[in-house]
């Protein structure tokens, strides 16, 4: 009779040993801790900036992809949003950090179809109004993360050009001239 | 009687040790050995008494580290805010002095459309780079690096061929070396010259000199990147290239307008920020186009370019989340990364509404000193 308490002891000593034996457990339960910290930890970083949804997209000049430049999304009441374009004219618009998309709401699309050619000269790829906020006219709404925006723009009859960064000289754009000038 | 034979037979008041016929003179001096009657020694802490304490240190020093980074940051933002307060007031006093504010660049570089009036100026001045920052030197106790850059007479980094080489005599070598402690925030983190000193913009670059670098930067206003002929003399903020604002100007309101704030990495060629020359979207010169803080050579937003550099011209800091602006009537504000983007680009223009570069306020008879 005298050995059960012993025995009892032991096994109350051996419990915890057992209780975090690896193989003794499922994957689920033994990762349960670390996940609850995670968690926790993720509460505890919120950096007090606004949410962001993740938002990319296309933009499309006469129905052809425009491929220099950038997208900037303004919206009303936040911090805007930028995203370059590819040779696809695809763009992944950045908040704060990298890829991080955009806040939700109305936003003014502004989209510059610059490109520096040396450190005087702009390539326009695309008209210059859409490159202010105020007299661009293209609005988009961000409801959710939004992986197909598609923006249309036209240049109305225009075509690229060529803008000197000193004089304000505007030269028609061609290529053969002016990529060799650099 | 010998020692030992005494001290075996003495009373039971003697220690135990004392009383072992092992017992021997030295044990008195140094620690004896465990008995069995008292195992532990009688001097010293075990191993795992010493980690507790080692350990309990550990967490207070843990609790106490992030408080005295705070606080240390503290100290420096306030400084920082002093600097920015320095720059204001001398601001108002060169405004007091000349009823006009300085330009962000004394001359231009011999740039057409609305830079057309910079044309007038003196041979010597209308291709100079000079900063503001150096004319405001007389309004910061600084008058002698002011004499140094002789602005009247060649001044700093000529642009055009006349006085390109005239103007890099000893003076102005060393001038463009010194720091001013009032242009550097002790929370930035840039090195004190450029990296890179074969950087484009760096003239000197072949008689091995590396200019200093400042914290600090000129509102331009909201226009560029990209590259137009606007941001030189056109643009929407408180200083331009050559041309002087007025206080009538600034419908927007004294309080509500922007004239310097912070800049970052300043000693690449991606943030260069030389405070002794004035270039647009580069040296002492930004915008609110891109938001604040967005971070120096990165391509998602719109950049010019000098060399391999991506120059997106924004505003930002080392501080926590946000940077440091000295208004036109001379207090400072912390703006918060968070801000409006529409708030933010409103403050850095003196006239919301009609964002006209300048109404022929412009006085060629009329130099600096």
């Amino acid at each position: 009779m005298a050995e059960q308490p012993t025995t009892a002891l032991k096994v109350a000593i051996d419990m915890p040993r057992s209780f975090w034996n690896s193989r003794a457990k499922p994957t689920w339960a033994r990762s349960a801790p670390l996940l609850l910290t995670l968690a926790t930890l993720q509460i505890g970083c919120n950096d007090g900036r606004p949410a962001r949804v993740p938002v990319s997209g296309q933009v499309l000049i006469d129905g052809q992809p425009l491929t220099h430049g950038h997208v900037q999304f303004v919206p009303q009441g936040a911090r805007a949003s930028a995203g370059v374009l590819d040779k696809e004219g695809r763009f992944t618009l950045r908040c704060f950090d990298k890829s991080d998309g955009a806040v939700r709401g109305s936003h003014t699309v502004v989209i510059s179809g610059a490109e520096p050619l040396g450190s005087t000269k702009t390539i326009w790829h695309a008209p210059k109004k859409y490159a202010s906020a105020s007299t661009s006219g293209v609005t988009q709404e961000i409801n959710g993360p939004t992986p197909d925006v598609v923006i249309k723009i036209s240049w109305e009859g225009g075509q690229p050009f060529v803008e000197d960064g000193n004089t304000g000289a505007i030269d028609m754009y061609k290529p053969s001239k002016h990529r060799s000038e650099n | 009687m010998e020692l030992r034979e005494y001290l075996s037979n003495s009373s039971d008041l003697l220690p135990a040790s004392i009383r072992n016929p092992q017992f021997e003179i030295r044990n008195l001096f140094s620690n004896p050995r465990p008995s069995t009657l008292d195992s532990r020694p009688l001097h010293g802490f075990t191993l795992v008494e010493l980690l507790v304490v080692i350990a309990i240190i550990g967490i207070l020093v843990a609790l106490l580290l992030p408080a005295i980074q705070a606080a240390r940051e503290a100290a420096r933002r306030s400084q920082c805010v002093n600097n920015l307060k320095q720059i204001g007031t001398a601001l108002l006093n060169y405004e007091s002095a000349r009823k006009k504010y300085p330009p962000a660049r004394y001359g231009s570089d011999g740039s057409g459309g609305k830079c057309n009036p910079c044309k007038l100026l003196p041979a010597t001045v209308r291709e100079q780079a000079t900063s503001g920052f150096v004319l405001l030197m007389p309004y910061m106790e600084g008058s002698e690096l002011f004499t140094l850059a002789k602005v009247d007479l060649d001044g700093l980094w000529q642009d055009g061929p006349t006085y390109e080489m005239t103007w890099r005599d000893a003076d102005r070598k060393r001038l463009v070396v010194l720091r001013p402690p009032v242009l550097v925030c002790p929370s930035d983190r840039s090195g004190p010259v450029l990296q890179d000193i074969n950087y484009e913009g760096n003239d000197l670059a072949a008689e091995g000199v590396n200019p200093a670098i400042g914290s600090y930067a000129f509102s331009q206003g909201t226009i560029g990147p990209p590259l137009t002929s606007d941001t030189k003399c056109g643009n929407t903020g408180m200083f331009l290239y050559c041309i002087p604002r007025v206080l009538r100007q600034i419908s927007d309101g004294t309080s509500k307008t922007f004239c310097v704030g912070e800049v970052v990495a300043s000693d690449t060629n991606d943030g260069v920020n030389i405070w002794s020359k004035a270039v647009r979207l580069q040296s002492c010169m930004r915008t609110t186009t891109n938001p604040l803080n967005a971070p120096p050579g990165d391509q998602t937003y719109p950049y010019v370019t000098a060399g391999t550099a991506i120059q997106i011209a924004s505003f930002g800091s080392d501080h926590s989340a946000g940077a440091n602006f000295v208004y036109v009537d001379g207090h400072v504000s912390f703006i918060s990364d968070n801000v409006d983007i529409n708030a933010y680009q409103a403050a850095s223009t003196i006239n919301r509404a009609t964002t006209k570069a300048s109404d022929g306020t412009f006085d060629v008879a009329d130099p600096v000193q």
